[in-house]
């Protein structure tokens, strides 16, 4: 774990992407955060990104369409995506669309952090 | 010898028999037989004896020349003369006779008209009077005379042991047919009578002294050239001499052969009408006088299966049923005491063990004199007519007693006229009428009727025969002097006899009046519920304790744009939406089963085919007996508040989402700080601050936030019936622990205790039970400020489940509340209301969690003495 991961955040919500790059750097992440879900891949591909954080609720966009659509698309179907929405019972839609995990906000750091390493790690194995 | 018994009185043979017996005794006297030539063509041995006279002296010589003096006497000849041409008898005519030798004697005369066959005689008879100057007084002789000439009778005497023919009349000689006789034996004179059993008689009198009489009985005898067969009563008496020994026999026959012959043809027709008898289908039987059975044809055996000694006598009676048996007997034994005809109906035994019905019938039966013989009779079996007899009079019986006890008004008419033969007591009471009106007409007697319509149907059912059936008709009756008003359920039934053909009718009827008027009334109130049920704004059906409809309010018809019929073939169920119908079809079929209130909502499809909510409810209405008389459904459209309902959930799901995106934020920044305080470099004067512990509260309060935030969440999605479960195997045990644990790190104030009496694991969503767990201690806690001590204990439930509970001390909850606990936003009142938080949504949730995992929730509490929650789910089956 000398190189830690790159990680996109996509939340319509400045105040959680803002957050979540606080939190994540503070823990030796790299983040890159949009609000656009429609920047995702080129994003995923320009910026090299290991996991995408994917929240389910965007404005005018349903979040588990853009996760199934990175899963479709080949350029990024290898990235893993952790999920998240205020919505605590959304875990299994979520998993359905592809996401390889799930995580209901307000979260955890403990259970977030945790969840990270282990999509990491299953990717990597 | 012949079988007749001997001496019945009153037959010629016999009367002749016993005139001859006192005949014996004169015959001592002389006797002489003259015809109308003055001839003597008999004279008996007296004579000879007395007259000192040889035969040839004396037969058929006239007696004028007779050589005796006294003879030619001219009164005798005009006494004889008178004999034969007036037919007259003399006596007591005195004729002195003198002998040739000079003796003199007096004799009294009695001359006596013999008739036989083709010629007549005079038997002329003599008595000494007087002899030698000596007086005689022999015994009149006029019996003999009298028999002699009045009986159609053979007579003859024979004397001496070998049986002389002394003298004979001339049937005697037509008898044996004009032979030489006089002086010879019996033998000599009818040697053909030897074997016939005759002489041996003779013999035997002879020898006992005792007389024989002897009835039809055959002889043969030697007529002319021929063999004459004849039938003969006769006596042997014998005579006796003055020492009393038997000196001869006096013979009496008369021919009865003619008789015989006669009586042999009768007999035999006779045993030739006993054949066809015995042959005609009936059973005929001959009594005698007694009344004792003398015959009884095959018929009767055959019938009665009796043999002959059986039925001899009164055999007959022991057939006869038990019940009839003394009518029976006695009807006959009184008809034939009074010698009249007998006609008795009884039941007799026949062959087979059944007693059947029989008609006797009995003619008393004469004999040609006028004695009474007994009866002749027969016996007919009339079971057929009689059993019908029997069951019409039965019914006619059962009829009249049902009518006279029965409580339904009832009466019999008889005759077109429709007179009142019988009417009941409750009949009467219901006419207003006393029994005075029996035997009158029904127009005489309810003159009332008279323009109602029951006479025309008097009329009718006598003519038709058809039953009519009255059904809650009005009839006007005038009781105490008023014309009031029933109503009666009756039936005219036609009364039938024997041969079918009516006779009368049956009237029977039931005051229905007051149900009349209160079904009037219920008609009424109906119309008004009609009414009112068309006029809701709401869907309002009925139906049947099954289920089966049987109103639709006008609304129903409205909305779905059917008619009733359309609606009640299709039945609105098939209205009902897809995802809510098989609940609806479970619920309200349990619902029939048990009689408790339907409610639920569902979606039902308007005559555009647009789904629209409505909330159905529907209530039994019960007979007294609590059976269900019917259920009355009502279905409501909330359409509108479904859709207020809905925008409520979306904006709470909105407010949620959109509340826990700041709270993200904020807890994602608390807890950073957290980790940054936890770094070894940290500033030395940051430390002396309490900054760890204040944003470990901000991170526990953002923790309540965002439970209260997601409880809104999960009533939206109870409501929208979202809630999703995801279930897994776990240990409840360790829930329970990490439960636990958490809310002690929280709350160090109340004493939690756990106690594990079971362990197990279940399939359930973990997160959802946590919450409800969650919920239980909090609520202890929240409610138990004076007392600090909690119990969660799990423990073994029956049926294979496992109950988890949470009892405080707290301040508990009043019995009518424990329902209303479990309801959404409900939250304990009273002044203390305001100091407990909460949305009032937690139990609500709870609830609906358990249930949704086929679990049950249940609380035990009292007012001030705490609080028990728990819920219990299944245990998970082990791999």
């Amino acid at each position: 774990m000398e190189k830690k991961a790159k990680i996109l955040v996509v939340d319509d919500d400045s105040g959680i992407g803002e957050m979540l790059k606080t939190l994540l750097e503070f823990y030796g992440y790299k983040v890159v955060v949009t609000e656009q879900p429609e920047d995702t891949e080129e994003i995923i591909v320009n910026e090299k990104i290991d996991l995408v954080m994917l929240d389910m609720l965007i404005s005018g966009v349903n979040g588990t369409d853009v996760c199934a659509r990175l899963r479709e698309t080949e350029a990024t179907s290898h990235v893993p995506v952790l999920m998240m929405s205020a919505l605590h019972d959304a875990g299994d839609k979520c998993k359905k669309a592809g996401a390889s995990d799930f995580i209901a906000k307000p979260f955890e750091m403990d259970d977030l952090i945790a969840k990270i390493d282990s999509v990491l790690a299953s990717k990597k194995a | 010898m012949n079988k007749k018994g001997e001496g019945i009185p009153g037959t010629q043979s016999t009367r002749a028999a016993n005139f001859a017996a006192g005949l014996v005794g004169s015959l001592q006297e002389p006797v002489l037989l003259i015809d109308r030539n003055f001839v003597v063509k008999t004279a008996n041995s007296q004579f000879y004896t007395t007259f000192k006279l040889g035969r040839q002296a004396v037969l058929e010589k006239n007696i004028s020349t007779i050589e005796y003096e006294g003879w030619d006497t001219p009164q005798l000849i005009d006494k004889i003369t008178t004999v034969f041409s007036q037919k007259k008898n003399f006596n007591n005519l005195k004729i002195q006779f003198s002998s040739p030798g000079g003796k003199e004697a007096v004799y009294s005369l009695n001359g006596a008209y013999l008739p036989a066959g083709n010629e007549d005689y005079v038997m002329l008879s003599f008595k000494l009077i007087e002899k030698e100057n000596k007086k005689y007084n022999t015994p009149d002789f006029k019996n003999l005379e009298s028999i002699l000439a009045h009986a159609p009778a053979m007579i003859c005497i024979l004397r001496g042991p070998n049986f002389v023919f002394e003298l004979a009349n001339e049937y005697y000689y037509q008898l044996v047919g004009h032979r030489e006789i006089i002086g010879k034996t019996a033998m000599e004179a009818i040697p053909e009578a030897e074997g016939q059993g005759f002489f041996e008689l003779l013999e035997e009198v002879k020898r006992t002294g005792k007389p024989f009489k002897g009835f039809e009985v055959p002889i043969k005898l030697n007529v002319g050239k021929e063999v004459k067969n004849s039938f003969i009563d006769f006596v042997y008496q014998p005579i006796f001499d003055e020492l009393g020994k038997v000196d001869g026999i006096f013979v009496y026959v008369i021919d009865v052969t003619e008789k015989v012959v006669v009586r042999k043809k009768i007999e035999q027709s006779e045993a030739e009408l006993r054949e066809i008898i015995d042959t005609v289908p009936a059973m005929i039987w001959i009594t005698n006088e007694k009344g004792e059975s003398t015959y009884l044809n095959k018929n009767w055996y055959d019938y009665t299966g009796q043999n002959k000694k059986e039925a001899e006598g009164f055999g007959w009676v022991n057939v006869t049923h038990p019940e009839d048996r003394d009518y029976a007997e006695e009807s006959f034994k009184n008809a034939n005491f009074a010698r009249k005809p007998y006609s008795a109906t009884f039941r007799i035994k026949n062959n087979s063990g059944k007693y059947r019905w029989v008609i006797d019938r009995g003619r008393p039966k004469f004999s040609l004199d006028g004695k009474y013989e007994g009866m002749i009779g027969s016996v007919v079996d009339v079971h057929e007519e009689k059993h019908k007899e029997q069951l019409v009079r039965e019914s006619e019986y059962r009829i009249r007693n049902i009518v006279e006890e029965a409580t339904v008004a009832t009466a019999i008419y008889v005759g077109k006229e429709m007179k009142i033969e019988l009417a009941n007591e409750a009949m009467l009471k219901v006419w207003g009428k006393n029994s005075n009106v029996l035997g009158k007409t029904l127009r005489e007697a309810l003159p009332e009727l008279e323009g109602q319509p029951f006479h025309e149907l008097l009329e009718e059912v006598y003519s038709t025969g058809n039953t009519y059936w009255g059904k809650e008709d009005k009839v006007d009756l005038e009781i105490n002097g008023k014309i009031q008003s029933g109503y009666f359920n009756f039936t005219y039934k036609p009364l039938r006899n024997q041969s079918g053909e009516i006779y009368g009718i049956l009237n029977m009827a039931v005051d229905v009046t007051e149900l009349v008027r209160s079904k009037i009334l219920v008609k009424e109130s109906e119309v008004h519920f009609r009414q009112i049920a068309n006029l809701m704004p709401t869907k309002v059906t009925n139906t049947d304790a099954d289920g089966n409809f049987i109103y639709f309010n006008q609304e129903w018809l409205a909305y779905t744009g059917l008619s009733f019929e359309e609606l009640n073939k299709k039945g609105w169920v098939a209205l009902i939406h897809p995802d809510e119908k098989n609940i609806f079809r479970t619920r309200w079929q349990a619902s029939l089963e048990s009689g408790d209130p339907f409610e639920m909502e569902m979606r039902c499809r308007d005559r555009n085919g647009k789904y629209r909510w409505h909330l159905g409810r529907a209530e039994a209405v019960k007979n007294d007996d609590g059976t269900i008389k019917m259920w009355i459904a009502t279905n409501t459209e909330i359409q509108k508040l479904k859709e207020e309902e809905k925008r409520k959930g979306d904006f709470l799901k909105m407010v949620s989402h959109e509340l826990k995106t700041p709270v993200t934020s904020i807890k994602g920044y608390v807890q950073l700080l957290l980790s940054m305080l936890k770094r070894e470099n940290v500033d030395p004067t940051l430390q002396s601050l309490p900054l760890k512990p204040s944003l470990e509260r901000i991170d526990h309060q953002i923790k309540r936030l965002t439970r209260l935030i997601s409880e809104m969440l999960d009533l939206s999605r109870i409501e929208e019936n979202k809630l999703e479960l995801q279930k897994q195997i776990f240990c409840i045990n360790e829930l329970v622990n990490e439960t636990v644990q958490d809310i002690r790190f929280t709350n160090t104030q109340h004493q939690i205790e756990v106690i594990h009496e079971f362990k197990c694991r279940i399939f359930a969503d973990k997160d959802r039970i946590g919450q409800v767990l969650i919920n239980f201690i909090t609520n202890a806690i929240k409610y138990s400020p004076d007392s600090k001590d909690i119990q969660v204990k799990v423990q073994k439930y029956k049926n294979g489940k496992v109950s988890v509970s949470v009892r405080d001390q707290g301040i508990g909850i009043e019995k009518k509340n424990h329902n209303n606990i479990f309801k959404r936003f409900y939250r304990i009142g009273g002044k203390s209301e305001e100091t407990y938080s909460g949305f009032g949504i937690g139990l609500f949730l709870a609830k609906e969690i358990i249930q949704r995992h086929d679990g049950s929730i249940t609380v035990k509490s009292k007012k001030g003495k705490g609080s028990d929650f728990c819920f219990i789910l299944s245990v998970a089956p082990e791999k």
